[in-house]
């Protein structure tokens, strides 16, 4: 209110004084002070149509991010009334949109986005100019971690137009990598969306057949249409439309079938046996997709056959005593098991298939893991607390260094949290559970710092939600009392 | 994990040779493949795998003799090569993408980045739509 | 102009240095100037800033000592400038090395009619980077366009089994030089040579027979005229040189006769008056002196056949190499403690040399200036070993302009002596070729190379021949130690094992401990490279590091971001480092090459007084607990820092060769202490093991999960196995994992936040903040008493934060920002 009264209270002054003025104009002095009354008088005119009425905006929006000028997209941007909670990231927001249509990278300007952008504390708007910049430098992952993160900080408020450019970059790179489930669970959340990003919901709908009604042609026509440049488009909605439509969602996914296999015949020989199926899974594993739980599985069983059949045994005692390194035969076949099993750990970490689940893929009434496999889970198990253990360490780390940019300490942390999701992905509740009350109480002091010290409540908010949700799932009483009254006390 | 893995370094299938091969033999084609290599002779640039063919370097030559020199890692490595590489075939190359400004493409020239921390596949022959960005006006990565 | 190849080896030896040639059949020795085979590594620079080397020299030592400068070898790689009073003049180790170099160079162009462009110099098995880079660039000062650089035993096997007549089997090269021992166990089959192992001693060498003998004569000078001289006193500097160089000559008569005198005329002032020594000494006493520094060098001969599982008996020859082998006793000792006949015939003295100028025909470098004049014919590019075991090696190659006229279609080998022609060989569609050969064993084989076009008429080609060498050959010039990345836990990532084939390059991916935010100069990252064999960072020596700045970064890197670290190492062992940091797409290839510390003698004597006081802690401990294997090794260290301690007073008296030998003296028995402590502490972590498992499966059983009990289970097969290999890292990492197990169960017990209080507030005496830690007890304490269990988990959270992280650790790994 006292934005608007301020202004309202010396336009209406100035306009007193200039009345009050005009009829006694005589000599130079007083033709200074009316020259000056005037100028006052539009300065004051043109401030209030501009901020107070919008014009800032519609100039920003319309005008200065069109035409690419990111300096003036920065400076009327932050006047303008809709970042008036975060005049900094507001502005910093226009300038990486008007920046994105420049044709090419300006260093210069990239540096000075950098600066408006280290303006403190960082909130949704600002959070999304950086992850705006990141896809601007071609850092897709990072800016898909930032902006992601940019909307569940903005949980308790997912209207803003700061959460719709959000949206509208994750849907565009979801679509660009033909993600489109992904593009469905952005449509699930509650986020106003541009039509764009609507049109391509719908088409993700549409292909896939799930998440809210399949849209019928006219809703997709009716989406196209709605949506901007629509000669890109038309392809996309051509082959939209060539899919049948879907009505109800098929009870569950077929499983893939097994590719018709151009595999080579298996040797009959154990030993090679085992390393062709390794070979197998290895050609298969670089894209994770590709690989089969029951290949894996595959693989795993003849290594512990192997193993157990103590024909390695019996080959390296023959050969080395040919070699002439009979002392070290049983040395050697131990590092061959332990490459075997160091393969075996790799694979199932790039593929993120935990090996119990691979075995029981495989051979469903043969679970549990033989000597080699074994020593893979553990293997792997002790990587992933090793990694887990560094990146806790690191967190800690943050708190003594006062100097550290936001987005520095939310990258720190972001780290941590995809580590602890792969690593739960491979070890279950169990490493869950294992490593909880070191993460807890390392990211919950965390957390308080940020929120606290640094009042950056945008990052700390998310951590809160984050450990709320891990306490439940592990089942700490006392970490969910407490992130309980964090998480109620920080949305208030 | 950056390491190869260990069927794709395999010092036998590196000099292309079975672990049978006696040591003046072994030494005698890393000779001649390193010859080969830096007179850049084609048909010394790569070798088989059971992983697929890999590119041969100097190095690769190297280590690989220097390991099968030491007896007990030569045993180790007898025991990787029990699986014979394959013959040698023409790979086909992989097939370039024909248009890589072209917004639509069906199929996914492709594979996404291993890391790509979200971990929902691609349905089968699900499109891509690399023109999205342009949708919103931004530049694409 | 000479048609044949000539192979150079030079042996750069920190007393005397020699030069050889090989031209396939023969090594012919280099003589200098004065006719002798042994130029002595000695420059003098006088007034008027000539220049005079080797025997000449070699005068002036006694007469001219600080213009004269001796075993500047190693200094080489310190960047410690020695200066020429007379002349003014400050010259490098590497600058002095040059000029020897260049006299050599000038006497091989006397004797055979070119001046050596390529060349290869020996150095010592365990020489580091620094040490090797120096060297390589003396020989770029002295004019050498291409250098490779060979260790000295490797050089000596190959020039002893050159000679011998059979030469597979293990062969052992006890190589005892001026300054420095060096044992190398080696294997020959089907012609090649392998390096097994080495050990050494760097701090052992036919010096110390001279310094025993001084530390004798000093001792008698004080008994009989109570005239105490010191190393330690800059002062006595002239009068001990005179005595040293007095020692040396007595030491070298006595080899022959019974007895002999030292006998200096005015040595020094002693009360006013010139003092004579006139000190008569017989061989007995002699090596009685040196009996024990020798036994030193048969012990590591032992311990190294031992670490490769040799009795002393399995050995097929002895090679012995350096002047003080030469020495009878020396001879007779080594022979009698290892049970094997010493082989005879070689040269102690030039063996290295002989060696080197064989390796260059390995390497293939052909030493004599590039031939200008283009032969006529059509040219082909070939590919062959110079020198080969193989009997039978392949010959590449490549048409250079297949298109060209009249070019030829075929060609085939034909050996000088025209009773081997190889069979035609065609030239495919890349123009390329592949010939067999047949060699004649032990010799230069010299090949015509014939070649005929498609009609079949003979056409010429050029070069028209080549020659092979056949012999005992090493390949790939080994590297001679370990090289990794240190961590940021101390521990070391491997790249490059000991006797790794160079030319060498490996990747690894590492990950940061710690953010570094972008445009800050204090956030640094720092990737250290070390140098040596030990499992901690600490103990090996930092030979260079990448330092990567928050100033030169596009972007700020949080901590974990992968940096994927190249080392590369050339030929000639010279290190190359690339840092590439995919995240930003940015590469860092700045290694700061060090130099190998300069040893201050007040910063090595606090390190004494530490070391020595860690000795009498542990001996002090062994004495309690009765463990007697423990106190003999910890005599044999004591030995080793008296021995230091020598040094470090001659350090102190301005002798920067012994502040360098005083400075790795420490360096290694602190290893040696390091291992004796672990062996110490075993039985505590052992216990320590045995406790926590008791510990944690007794909350496991009670509060655990079932999947818990199943973790454990495993973690203590794993704990078991570690405690078996007594692998204490292996073991401590289990240990975290049993307590993580442990801590998990017990925490669902009610009262288990005032156990982990009480557990951190025992703890607070090391806290980083201590006051602050203080106050937090006693809140805790009214918390307790309270009952209030929120606050007391909310006090002993705060007070874990306080409690010291691995700071420590990271200083000890050089402060590497990587693991």
């Amino acid at each position: 209110m006292t934005r608007c009264a301020a202004p309202a209270l010396l336009l209406l002054l100035a306009l007193v004084a200039h009345d009050a003025a005009a009829p006694q104009i005589n000599g130079r002095a007083d033709l200074v002070v009316a020259i000056l009354f005037t100028l006052f008088l539009w300065a004051a005119t043109l401030y209030t149509l501009l901020v107070q009425g919008g014009l800032t905006w519609t100039l920003t929006r319309w005008f200065a991010v069109p035409l690419g000028l990111p300096i003036t997209a920065y400076h009327l941007g932050r006047h303008a009334a809709r970042w008036r909670h975060d005049p900094h990231g507001g502005g910093a927001l226009m300038a990486v949109l008007a920046l994105h249509r420049r044709p090419e990278r300006e260093p210069a300007v990239a540096e000075r986005l950098q600066t408006w952008l280290a303006a403190n504390p960082l909130k949704t708007a600002g959070l999304v100019a950086n992850g705006l910049r990141y896809a601007l430098h071609g850092e897709r992952d990072l800016a898909r971690d930032l902006l992601q993160a940019a909307l569940t900080a903005e949980a308790d408020r997912p209207s803003t137009l700061a959460a719709t450019y959000a949206a509208d970059w994750l849907c565009a790179d979801a679509a660009a990598r033909g993600a489109w489930d992904e593009l469905i669970d952005l449509g699930a959340r509650p986020i106003a969306t541009s039509r764009g990003a609507a049109f391509l919901i719908a088409v993700a709908r549409r292909l896939l057949g799930r998440g809210a009604p399949s849209p019928t042609d006219a809703g997709l026509r009716l989406a196209w249409w709605l949506a901007p440049r629509h000669s890109l488009t038309r392809p996309l909605l051509l082959r939209a439309l060539a899919q049948p439509r879907v009505l109800h969602r098929s009870p569950a996914p077929p499983p893939p079938p097994p590719p018709p296999h151009e595999d080579p015949p298996l040797p009959q020989d154990p030993l090679p046996r085992a390393l062709a199926l390794h070979a197998r899974v290895l050609l298969a594993a670089p894209l994770a997709l590709r690989l089969q739980p029951a290949r894996l599985g595959d693989a795993c069983r003849a290594w512990d056959d192997l193993h157990r059949s103590g024909l390695i045994h019996q080959l390296t005692a023959e050969r080395a005593l040919h070699l002439g390194v009979s002392a070290r035969a049983e040395a050697v076949q131990d590092a061959f098991f332990a490459e075997v099993a160091a393969d075996l750990a790799a694979i199932s970490e790039r593929a993120a298939l935990p090996l119990p689940q691979a075995l029981a893929a495989a051979d469903p009434a043969e679970p549990t893991p033989g000597a080699i496999t074994e020593r893979a889970i553990a293997q792997l198990r002790s990587r992933l607390l090793t990694e887990l253990e560094a990146a806790i360490d690191a967190l800690d780390a943050c708190a003594a260094r006062p100097a550290l940019p936001a987005l520095d300490a939310w990258r720190e942390w972001e780290r941590l949290r995809q580590l602890h999701h792969r690593a739960a992905a491979l070890g279950g509740t169990a490493l869950r559970q294992l490593v909880f009350p070191g993460l807890h109480r390392s990211a919950c002091n965390f957390a308080v710092w940020l929120w606290n010290e640094r009042k950056e409540h945008a990052i700390a908010a998310p951590i809160f939600r984050w450990l709320l949700a891990e306490a439940e799932h592990v089942g700490d009483e006392a970490a969910i009392t407490l992130q309980r009254k964090n998480v109620g006390v920080k949305a208030s | 994990m950056s390491t190869s893995p260990h069927q794709a370094i395999q010092p036998f299938y590196v000099l292309g040779l079975a672990p049978a091969a006696t040591r003046a033999e072994l030494e005698r084609e890393a000779q001649k493949l390193l010859g080969m290599l830096e007179l850049g002779l084609s048909s010394a640039a790569s070798y088989a795998t059971p992983l697929g063919p890999r590119q041969r370097t100097p190095e690769l030559i190297r280590q690989a003799i220097a390991e099968l020199r030491i007896p007990e890692r030569r045993l180790l490595h007898e025991l990787w090569a029990a699986l014979p590489a394959p013959a040698p075939q023409p790979q086909p190359q992989p097939a370039a993408d024909p248009s890589p400004g072209a917004p639509y493409r069906d199929h996914p020239a492709a594979p996404p980045p291993p890391h790509t921390p979200q971990t929902a596949p691609a349905p089968e022959a699900a499109p891509t739509f690399p023109g999205a960005f342009e949708l919103f006006a931004w530049r694409r990565p | 102009m000479i048609t044949a190849p000539r192979y150079v080896g030079i042996d750069l030896g920190t007393t005397n240095s020699t030069a050889a040639v090989f031209d396939g059949d023969r090594v012919t020795l280099v003589r200098n100037a004065q006719g002798g085979h042994l130029t002595p590594s000695i420059v003098r620079i006088d007034a008027r800033g000539g220049l005079t080397i080797g025997a000449r020299a070699r005068r002036y030592l006694e007469s001219d000592p600080e213009n004269t400068r001796s075993e500047f070898k190693r200094l080489m790689g310190t960047g410690q400038e020695l200066l020429f009073p007379a002349s003014g003049r400050r010259l490098r180790p590497q600058e002095l090395s040059a000029e020897l170099l260049r006299a050599l160079r000038a006497d091989i162009e006397e004797q055979f009619g070119f001046v050596p462009d390529h060349a290869v110099i020996s150095v010592p098995a365990l020489f580091e980077l620094p040490q090797s880079d120096a060297t390589a660039e003396a020989a770029r000062l002295a004019g050498f366009q291409r250098i490779e650089l060979i260790q000295e035993p490797i050089a000596s096997a190959l020039a002893a089994g050159w000679t011998a007549e059979e030469s597979a089997g293990a062969w052992l090269v006890y190589d005892l030089g001026g300054g420095t021992f060096d044992v190398s166990l080696l294997e020959t089959r089907d012609g090649l040579l392998r390096v097994i192992g080495h050990d050494g001693d760097n701090f052992l060498g036919g010096r110390d027979f001279d310094w025993a003998l001084v530390e004798w004569a000093l001792g008698k000078i004080k008994e009989q005229s109570g005239l105490d001289l010191s190393r330690a006193d800059p002062a006595h500097a002239p009068a001990l040189r005179k005595l040293k160089l007095a020692a040396e000559e007595a030491k070298i008569e006595l080899t022959r006769a019974e007895r002999t005198t030292l006998s200096i005329p005015a040595l020094t002032l002693h009360q006013g008056a010139p003092y004579d020594l006139d000190l008569p000494i017989d061989r007995a006493t002699l090596e009685r002196l040196c009996a024990p520094i020798i036994d030193r060098s048969v012990e590591v001969c032992r311990r190294l056949l031992a670490a490769h599982g040799l009795a002393p008996g399995g050995l097929d020859h002895v090679v012995m190499v350096g002047g003080p082998s030469v020495t009878p006793l020396v001879r007779q000792r080594v022979s009698a403690g290892l049970g094997v006949a010493l082989s005879d015939g070689l040269d102690p003295m030039t063996l290295v040399a002989q060696g080197a100028a064989i390796y260059a025909a390995t390497a293939g470098l052909d030493a004599r200036p590039s031939a200008s004049d283009v032969q006529p014919g059509h040219r082909v590019w070939l590919h062959y070993p110079a020198m080969s075991s193989d009997l039978t090696p392949h010959v590449v190659g490549r048409l250079v302009e297949p298109k060209a006229p009249g070019a030829p279609t075929q060609l085939r080998l034909r050996r000088g002596d025209d009773l081997w022609e190889g069979p035609w060989a065609d030239i495919d569609a890349e123009a390329s070729f592949i010939l067999s050969t047949s060699l004649l064993a032990r010799r230069a084989n010299v090949f015509r190379i014939e070649a005929r076009a498609a009609d079949g008429k003979p056409v010429e080609v050029s070069p028209p021949a080549i020659t092979i060498v056949q012999g005992l050959t090493i390949h790939d010039p080994p590297l001679s130690r370990t090289i990794g990345v240190a961590l940021a836990n101390d521990q070391v990532r491997v790249y490059f094992e000991r006797g790794a084939p160079l030319p060498a390059r490996r990747t690894f991916t590492l990950y940061t401990v710690a953010g570094v935010i972008r445009g800050s100069e204090d956030d640094a990252l720092k990737i250290p490279i070390v140098q040596g064999e030990y499992d901690e960072a600490h103990f090996c020596r930092l030979v260079g590091a990448l330092v990567i700045t928050g100033k030169d970064l596009k972007d700020s890197l949080p901590s974990g971001s992968e940096i994927e670290m190249t080392l590369e190492l050339d030929r000639g062992g010279r290190l190359s480092a690339r840092a590439l940091i995919p995240a930003l797409a940015q590469v860092f290839e700045d290694v700061a090459q060090l130099l190998v510390p300069l040893a201050d003698p007040e910063v090595l004597a606090a390190t004494f007084d530490v070391v020595r006081g860690r000795i009498a802690g542990l001996r002090a401990d062994a004495f309690r607990r009765g463990a007697i294997a423990q106190l003999d090794r910890l005599s044999a260290v004591q030995a080793d820092l008296d021995a230091a301690h020598v040094d470090l007073e001659a350090a102190r008296g301005g002798d920067a060769d012994a502040a360098q030998k005083a400075r790795r003296a420490l360096l290694e028995i602190d290893a040696d202490l390091e291992q004796l402590e672990l062996d110490r502490r075993w039985p505590e972590l052992d216990r320590e093991a045995r406790e926590s498992t008791i510990w944690a499966s007794s909350w496991v059983s009670e509060l655990g999960l079932p999947h818990e009990q199943r973790l454990l289970d495993e973690t203590m097969k794993a704990l078991d196995k570690a405690r078996q290999e007594r692998d204490p890292l292996e073991l401590q990492r289990q240990l975290r994992l049993v307590s993580r197990l442990g801590n998990t169960a017990s925490l669902r017990h009610p009262e288990a936040w005032s156990r982990r209080f009480e557990s951190a507030a025992s703890e607070i005496s090391g806290a980083t903040d201590l006051v602050k830690a203080q106050a937090l007890v006693k809140e805790g304490r009214e918390a307790l008493a309270r009952g209030d269990q929120g606050a007391l988990r909310a006090v002993t959270q705060k007070l874990w934060q306080l409690l010291p992280s691995d700071v420590e650790r990271r200083r000890l790994g050089y402060d590497s920002g990587v693991r």
